[in-house]
Parts: structure tokens; C-alpha cells; sequence
């Protein structure tokens, strides 16, 4: 399969302003180090808490965040340096969903034109065409063409996240950020706009980069999940094999924390002690060993790589060998 | 009603519903500032029409039984010291005093929104630079420099004092603009602008301008109000709007003398500029509630 | 299950709001019970009316909202129609609530522990030394590590899961007979929602409280609660033990609520979800008929035109629909 997306040891910090002269104190390591790649039409699945850098990562790597470090390489060209003009061009490749379906749209531009503006800017087609393009497409996304005229405070949430979505597909994209695009919705509208990104998938052969916290709707739409901790990816691998085989620690107590829609299962949870710790001073060696019940002295020493176990389950953790656990133990 | 299940995300109501049309709707319920407009189109409007309705010119002089006559049928508000309607000066006064108001309000406004979107959106350096300037604008001792001003600018013309007004009259408009521009400028939907690639120039003017005007459009109304009064003070102390030319400040000014023995002079002007100013600061106000930001949702 | 006494009884209760576009019937004669030692989950989506019934439980409605009808009985007696002031004695004392955001309900310029001990010293007669005492035990008992040095900290010295013990202390504090948590763990990160959750079953278990769970997450539901009632438009249109709720679900809505969340077993990944159609009706244009019919999919004339009644459909499962669902068990959460 081709890759479409490969990252390299990306890493953005953002500096801690204070003091009289606003000199950086201190750096928020959102995102430090992360290596993955992201196949042509598949879904890419990235989870973590809030601190995890997830949606840092999301926007760093279509450059609406400059990184820090690292190499981003978007369809074989490398875009890390690539500056406002350069970037332009690619951003009808690349688009983003957000999370928000209220701060995401300008309140006082009607939908009509919130859609149409990215064919604009672009100079896509003549007037009559952009129109006609922007009536295709929020049929595509299910809202009534007569809206267009419309403006966002008029819509609910699950419309405005349609209408969100519109903008970013107008173009015809390859490759979209989804950064938590059903979080903030009612339960009987996740489902719809989960159907319709899945349906967007299929007709218009999309790749995603899904980022989001809730792991039931990161399991159902992706083919492959990086699980995020502090700034880095802890483990990768395809979306059953992770499920059925959690390998890093901080993955199993992730999956056991999820409440189940099932009042006969009483699951044995494994509790985290104590809360994530800051990104400004994140603990030395592995992020994870201040919470981790395995932690050992090595936890402290040395930062554990991201290795390949088999079969592309990636994993961080000194405990982990040859996709086993060879010393888990109290 | 039956429901299109292929779209059926619906219970939009008939009328389209835009900000404005809700901030209208909101205003109208504010009986003071509702009050405030009504007095205001009435005044502009007068002043409008006024001199073509009166039988006397502005500049007439009337003889010399004429001259510092009490209201009578003749002249409704009386005449001044040269034998001048009265009336018809304050009809052509408020014209001049509008005219100031407004255009400096608008020329400051030009000025404000530029340097403080420049500011607010880029930051750093630039917003250094050009908030120290502002800083520095603000610290002057206004009056002294007005009058400084307006003797060294040549000239005598109306638009003179909007000038000399309009330099000294941006700052605030700048703070403002930049204070909306600082916070709108980390929403999401300029984020999403960028995403779409949307230039910077075009995200300042179509995307946080138009979000940001509730608070320039408050401050431009009570801007109209300040700026008559600034005009009748340059004009009180001469160096406002010349004579013959009329407005309410060289109205005011040239009563003075006359005070003690023709008070209708001081009445009829200082009573129209009251009320203006009055209704511009009540609709600003009013303004201000209905443009409140927790409206939209 | 042996149902033990009553402590609240919430009948046909009816909190509308007057707006300036039009009345919203945010609860429209809601009847819930909740007997001595039981945690009852209220569960629904946003204008469900959920919240607004435990803020009129807690007579804390203000203008343009008004209780228009209906009883809250607790401890035998009618909450409705009492003072503010006698309300206040039992908030706090015998119900006390925690919120989504404990930062706004905590005063960012006191101690964690000022609060708390104020708390208690308006509802005991205790002197401030005992009072202090008991707030230390009370952090320590909700899990907060070195309690006498977070005794002196600020709110904003601390994290979201650790407010949201704070408050859960701050309520514990006069021993409730009633805790409504309204969506209490919404805003927490998933592995330190489970922590609260076990904190707060634990609490229950050796103190006895009856819990009012308020949640918009069926998951949390099915974990917490002895009985569930559903809520969608200001009305419980289901409601029963859970076993039953959620093995057994007759209301469309709540089948097509628990059939569309993606969940950690399904097989039918990378699939469309069966998704409920639509969404909530407009509060000022509720449709006639059953609310819910122009979004489901069993919808017949009669539920165009007439609100069904909840009627017991088996024993204690009651349902509004005409059309209840028979759902073969294993389709449910598959």
C-alpha cells in the first residue's frame, strides 16, 4: 500500500511566556518525538487524553501549527519547511474537521458561502460553477440546498458539523483531519455523522486521520490506532490486533477504563493512580512510569523506542519483546 | 408535517434570521434608545430640510431693529447680534456640527480599524510598534495640540476640524479593534480559514472584522456624540469652525457675549446639542445591550 | 429486587420557561421514584429536561423558568411551594449536587478547604476545629493524596479529576440522603472518570445514600444504576431496572439510542451505524403527537395525532409507545 503521509520524529514545543520581558520560561512538549505513517484510504485512529498532544500532532502535521522538529511527508513531497505560499497550493489536498460545530464556522458568513469560500479562494470554476458545486456538495452531506442562504446560528449541532464537513470536502480532497468530530455532539446525532464520514470515505476515496478521545468510535471507523500519552505515541498497531492484544500498559488501563453499555458485565478495571502529569516537566525516561504499576528502575533511566513487536503492532515499553510481555509483574 | 428522511435535519422556521436582524429586533425593544433614534433622524432631518423650508438666509443680516430681537413670530428663536435668524443658524449649524460628527467619527474609524487589525492579527513586533505609537498619540495633552493644530494647518474650512479631530481621535477606536482582533483571532473559524487557505488579508477583513464590529459601532455612536462637543469646544475657544459659517460651537461661542441681555442665544443652541449628543449617547447604549456578544449562540 | 423505602418522589412535575419567542416545556410532567439506597439513572440527550428536573428538585429555577405543576415529595413531604429558605436547609443537608463543571462552582479566591468547611459549619453545629477535622477526613476519604496540604490549596492549583473530588466532598460533607450527580464526569479524561465512578460507588455502598445519576452516556448508566429512566422531550418515555432496560429496550428511542453508539465488541466496524434519523425537535415546535415520531421508524397515524401514555408493559418496565419494539435479545449491544 502507498503511504500516503509518513512522519518522522515530529515535534512541536510551545514556549511558556513569562516574566516582564515575555522570554520563554518553559516548554510545553505537546508533541516529542512521533514516528508513524498514514496508508493511502485507510483510517488512521489517534487516541489519548487531553495533554496527549493528539490534536497538536493532528494540526502540526497538515502545517496549521508549525513544527518544531521532524519531517513531514505529505504524497512523497516533504511540506515541513514549506512556508504560507508554498503550502497554499496543497491545502486542496489536505483539509480538517473540527471539533467545535460552533466556534468552527464564522457567524456571520451564511453557510452558502462558508462552503463556497474554499473554491474561491482557489479559483475553482466560475461563480455559476462554484454554486453549483456548493448545492452538490451539501447534498452529498445531507442539508437542504435551500439553507444556503442561511447563517450558522441557525443550524444545530449535528448540521453545523455537516456543514463543517462540506467545507472541508469541497475541494475534493485526499487526506482529512478529523480532530474530535462527534465529541461534542448528542449520542443519536454521533452515529449520523460518523455514517456520513464513513459514506464520504467510500465515494470520494478519502484518507483520515481521525483524532479523538473516545475509543468505542475510534474502533469503529479506523484500520489502524496510535495511542498517545504525553507527547508521545506509546503504541500503534491495526485496530483488532490492539483491542484483542493491548500491549503497553497505559493501552490496557485506557481499554478498561471505557464504561460498557452492558449492565451484566461487571469488568475488573485497572485503576490509574494519580492525575496526567504536566507537559512542561514531563517525568524522565518513560512519560507513562509515574502511573504505571510495572514500573521498575529502567522506567526512570532510559525513554523505552517505539519498536515493531511483528506484524505492525508497535509498542513503547521496556517490558515488551518480540509481541510479548516478558516481564509484567508486580 | 412530513419529513424528508434523506435530509432530515429540519425545523428551520420560514425567515432567515441574520445577526443584524436580531440585533434590530432586540433594539426595538429598548424604548430609550428607540426614542434616541427617532430624535436623532429628527434632528438630522431638520437640519436637512430646514434651510429650504426658512425664509431667511444664514448669513442674512437683518436691519437694525432687527438685532438681538427675543423669540417672536417673526423669528422664532430671536435673532443675534447682527440681526441673523436665529432658527435658521441652528437649522445650518446642526448640518456643520452633524457633518464634523459624523465625518471625524468615520475618518478616525478608518484609521483605528486599520492600525488595530494590523496589531490585534499579527502581534509581536508589529503590535509593539504600533501600540506604542498609539501609547504615545494617547499621552499627548489633547487641547493644547488641537489648538496648535488648527492655527498651524491652513485654512478655515470644515473639514479642517474633522482632520484635527480625526488625528486625535483613533486611538481608542485602535484599542478596541485590537482587543477584538486579539481574542477573534484564536477561533476556530479563523483557524478554519487557514486550513481552507484563505489569505491573512482576507481573513482580517471578511472573517473577524465583521465579528468584531458591535463593539467599533457602539463606540463610532458615542464617538458622534464626544466629537460635536469636541467641535464646540474648539469653536468656543475660536478656532473651530469659522464665522460666518455656523455651528452649534461658534453658536455657543458668539452667545457669550451677549448672555446677559439675549439668553436665547446660549438656549437654542446649547439645547439642541444637548439633546443630540443625549440621544447618540442613549442609542449607544441600547446598542451595546442588543449587540451583546452572548446573542449569537 | 426488594424495594426499599421511598425517599423522592418526582410527580408529573412541569418546568416551563417563558421566553420572549415562546414557552419551552423543559420538563413536561416527569414522574421519577427513587427509594432509600438506590442510584436511579436519568438519561437522555441535551433538552431532555434532565438537568432542569434535579435543579427543580433543588429549587434552583430561577426567571424566565417556573415550576408550573406537579409534586416533588422527599421525605414525605412537598418540596414545591416551600421557601427559599426552608429549601436551603435541605440543600445541602439532605440532597446535595455536583456539577459537570466544579470549577464554576467552586470560589476561585478560598481554600479548597475554607469551602468545604464552611459548607459544613451552616449545616452542623460543630465548632471550627471539629469542622476542620472533618474536611481533612473528607478529602482524604474522596482520595485526595496529603489532605491537610491540599486543605490550603486553591481550585485552580488543581486538576479537573481532583475539583471534581473536592466537590463530591464538599456534598459528602453533611452526609445526603441524596446525591444528584448532573453529568459529573462529562468533562473528564476516560481514566480519570473511572476513578470518580468507583470513587462514587464506593461512597454509596458504605454510606447508603440514594444517587440520582444524570448522564447523557447510556454506558455510564448501565455501570452506575439500579434503574434507569429515559428522558427525551421534557417526558420519560421508558423506564425500568436496567437488566431490563438494556437487555430488553420497547421504546424506539431508547433501542435505536443503544443499537447506534459504536461500542468495544461490535463486529460490523468500518460499517454504517443504525443511527436514529433527525434530530430533537425545535423546543418551540414540538410536533404533535408522540414527540418522537417524526424520527422513528415504526411512526403510524396514531402517533402522528396522540401522546401516548406510559403504561407497564411487563412488570415494573414502562413505556410511552404504541408501537413498543420486541427486540430479540442478543440484537441489542452486538
Amino acid at each position: 500500500m502507498k503511504k500516503l503521509l509518513e512522519i518522522n520524529n515530529l515535534v512541536k514545543h510551545f514556549p511558556v511566556v513569562g516574566g516582564v520581558f515575555s522570554r520563554p520560561i518553559g516548554w510545553v512538549r505537546a508533541v516529542d518525538d512521533i514516528s508513524f505513517h498514514i496508508f493511502e484510504g485507510e483510517t488512521f485512529g489517534l487516541v489519548g487524553e487531553s495533554g496527549s498532544g493528539k490534536t497538536t500532532a493532528g494540526k502540526t502535521i497538515i502545517k496549521l501549527i508549525e513544527p518544531t522538529k521532524g519531517q513531514i511527508i505529505f504524497n512523497g513531497i516533504d511540506i515541513t519547511k514549506f512556508g504560507e505560499n508554498k503550502i497554499r497550493p496543497l491545502r486542496r489536498e489536505m483539509q480538517i474537521i473540527f471539533q467545535d460545530p460552533y466556534g468552527s464556522l464564522n457567524p456571520r458568513m451564511p453557510i452558502g458561502e462558508i462552503i463556497k469560500e474554499p473554491l474561491m479562494v482557489h479559483n475553482i470554476g466560475d461563480k455559476k460553477e462554484q454554486e453549483e458545486r456548493v448545492v452538490e456538495i451539501m447534498k452529498l452531506v445531507g442539508l437542504r440546498p435551500e439553507y444556503l442562504r442561511r447563517y450558522p446560528h441557525e443550524f444545530s449541532g449535528g448540521q453545523r458539523q455537516r456543514i463543517g464537513i462540506a467545507r472541508a470536502v469541497v475541494l475534493n480532497p485526499k487526506f482529512i483531519v478529523a480532530d474530535e468530530p462527534v465529541s461534542a455532539l448528542d449520542a443519536s446525532i454521533q452515529a449520523q455523522v460518523l455514517n456520513l464520514l464513513l459514506e464520504l470515505q467510500q465515494k470520494l476515496a478519502l484518507t483520515y486521520l481521525l483524532v479523538a478521545h473516545n475509543l468505542a468510535v475510534v474502533r469503529h471507523v479506523s484500520d489502524r490506532i496510535g495511542v498517545m500519552y504525553l507527547g508521545k505515541l506509546v503504541e500503534v498497531a491495526e485496530t483488532k490486533e490492539l483491542f484483542k492484544n493491548p500491549l503497553h500498559p497505559y493501552t490496557q488501563a485506557l481499554l478498561s477504563a471505557i464504561p460498557i453499555p452492558d449492565p451484566e458485565i461487571k469488568k475488573e478495571r485497572i485503576l490509574l493512580q494519580g492525575d496526567i502529569p504536566s507537559p512542561i516537566n514531563p517525568p524522565s525516561g518513560c512519560r507513562f512510569r509515574t502511573r504505571c504499576r510495572y514500573a521498575k528502575d529502567i522506567c526512570k533511566e532510559s525513554e523505552p523506542p517505539l519498536v515493531d513487536v511483528g506484524s505492525g503492532h508497535y509498542v513503547a515499553c521496556h517490558f515488551v519483546k518480540e509481541g510479548k510481555v516478558v516481564e509484567y509483574s508486580k | 408535517m412530513a419529513i424528508d428522511i434523506t435530509t432530515s435535519e429540519e425545523t428551520l422556521t420560514g425567515r432567515i434570521e441574520t445577526y443584524w436582524s436580531i440585533v434590530g429586533k432586540r433594539l426595538r425593544k429598548h424604548k430609550l434608545a428607540m426614542l434616541s433614534l427617532v430624535v436623532l433622524i429628527l434632528v438630522i432631518a431638520i437640519c436637512i430640510v430646514g434651510p429650504f423650508i426658512s425664509p431667511y438666509k444664514f448669513s442674512e443680516l437683518g436691519s437694525i431693529e432687527e438685532v438681538l430681537q427675543p423669540p417672536s413670530l417673526r423669528h422664532w428663536l430671536g435673532t443675534d447680534e447682527l440681526g441673523r435668524d436665529v432658527l435658521t443658524r441652528l437649522f445650518y449649524g446642526g448640518r456643520v456640527s452633524l457633518l464634523v460628527g459624523f465625518s471625524s467619527v468615520f475618518s478616525a474609524l478608518i484609521v483605528g480599524i486599520i492600525i488595530g487589525a494590523y496589531a490585534g492579527y499579527y502581534g509581536g513586533v508589529l503590535d509593539t510598534i504600533l501600540m506604542r505609537f498609539t501609547d504615545i498619540m494617547f499621552s499627548i495633552p489633547v487641547l493644547p495640540l488641537l489648538i496648535v493644530l488648527a492655527s498651524v494647518i491652513p485654512g478655515a474650512g470644515v473639514w479642517k476640524i474633522v482632520l484635527v479631530i480625526a488625528i486625535f481621535g483613533w486611538m481608542t477606536d485602535a484599542r478596541i479593534v485590537r482587543g477584538m482582533f486579539l481574542s477573534l483571532r484564536e477561533n476556530e473559524y479563523v483557524e478554519a480559514a487557514k486550513a481552507v487557505g484563505v489569505s491573512n488579508s482576507r481573513i482580517i477583513w471578511r472573517h473577524i472584522l465583521p465579528n468584531s464590529l458591535a463593539p467599533i459601532i457602539v463606540s463610532a455612536t458615542l464617538g458622534v456624540g464626544g466629537n460635536i462637543i469636541y467641535e464646540a469646544a474648539l469653536s468656543y475657544l475660536g478656532f473651530g469652525v469659522m464665522p460666518p459659517t455656523p455651528s452649534w460651537g461658534n453658536m455657543l461661542q458668539n452667545a457669550q457675549y451677549a448672555m446677559a441681555i439675549a439668553p436665547w442665544l446660549v438656549w437654542s443652541p446649547g439645547l439642541a446639542m444637548f439633546i443630540t449628543v443625549l440621544a447618540f449617547n442613549y442609542l449607544g447604549d441600547g446598542l451595546r445591550d442588543a449587540m451583546d456578544p452572548r446573542l449569537y449562540r | 429486587m426488594e424495594k426499599s423505602e421511598v425517599l423522592l418522589e418526582v410527580k408529573d412535575l412541569k418546568t416551563y420557561f417563558y421566553t420572549d419567542d415562546g414557552v419551552v416545556k423543559a420538563v413536561d410532567g416527569m414522574s421519577y421514584t427513587i427509594h432509600k439506597g438506590e442510584v436511579l439513572g436519568l438519561v437522555g440527550e441535551s433538552g431532555c429536561g434532565k438537568s432542569v428536573s434535579a435543579m427543580s428538585i433543588l429549587g434552583l429555577i430561577d426567571v424566565p423558568g417556573k415550576i408550573v405543576g406537579g409534586e416533588i415529595i422527599f421525605k414525605g413531604e412537598n418540596l414545591v411551594g416551600k421557601t427559599p429558605e426552608q429549601l436551603r436547609k435541605i440543600r445541602g443537608a439532605e440532597i446535595s449536587m455536583i456539577f459537570q463543571e466544579p470549577m464554576s462552582a467552586l470560589n476561585p479566591v478560598f481554600t479548597i478547604g475554607d469551602q468545604i468547611m464552611e459548607a459544613i459549619l451552616i449545616h452542623q453545629d460543630v465548632s471550627e476545629e471539629e469542622a476542620k477535622n472533618k474536611t481533612i477526613e473528607l478529602l482524604g476519604l474522596v482520595g485526595i493524596p496529603e489532605p491537610e496540604r491540599r486543605f490550603n490549596q486553591y481550585p485552580h492549583e488543581l486538576s479537573g479529576g481532583m475539583r471534581q473530588r473536592v466537590m463530591i466532598a464538599m456534598a459528602m460533607s453533611c452526609n445526603p440522603d441524596l446525591l444528584i450527580s448532573d453529568e459529573a464526569t462529562t468533562a473528564l479524561d476516560v481514566t480519570i472518570q473511572a476513578q470518580i465512578l468507583e470513587l462514587m460507588k464506593d461512597l454509596q455502598k458504605r454510606t447508603g445514600m440514594a444517587v440520582l445519576f444524570i448522564t447523557h452516556d447510556l454506558a455510564l448508566v448501565a455501570e452506575m444504576a439500579n434503574s434507569v429512566y429515559v428522558a427525551y422531550t421534557g417526558k420519560i418515555v421508558e423506564s425500568g431496572d436496567v437488566v431490563s432496560i438494556f437487555r430488553r429496550p420497547r421504546h424506539p428511542y431508547t433501542y435505536g439510542l443503544l443499537s447506534s453508539i459504536p461500542n468495544l465488541v461490535s463486529e460490523k466496524t468500518k460499517t454504517p451505524l443504525p443511527a436514529i434519523e433527525g434530530m430533537v425537535p425545535n423546543p418551540y415546535h414540538m410536533p404533535l403527537g408522540c414527540h418522537f415520531n417524526p424520527r422513528c421508524p415504526f411512526a403510524t397515524e396514531r402517533c402522528r395525532k396522540e401522546m401516548p401514555e406510559l403504561a407497564e408493559i411487563e412488570n415494573n418496565h414502562f413505556v410511552r409507545c404504541f408501537h413498543p419494539v420486541l427486540v430479540n435479545e442478543s440484537e441489542v449491544v452486538s
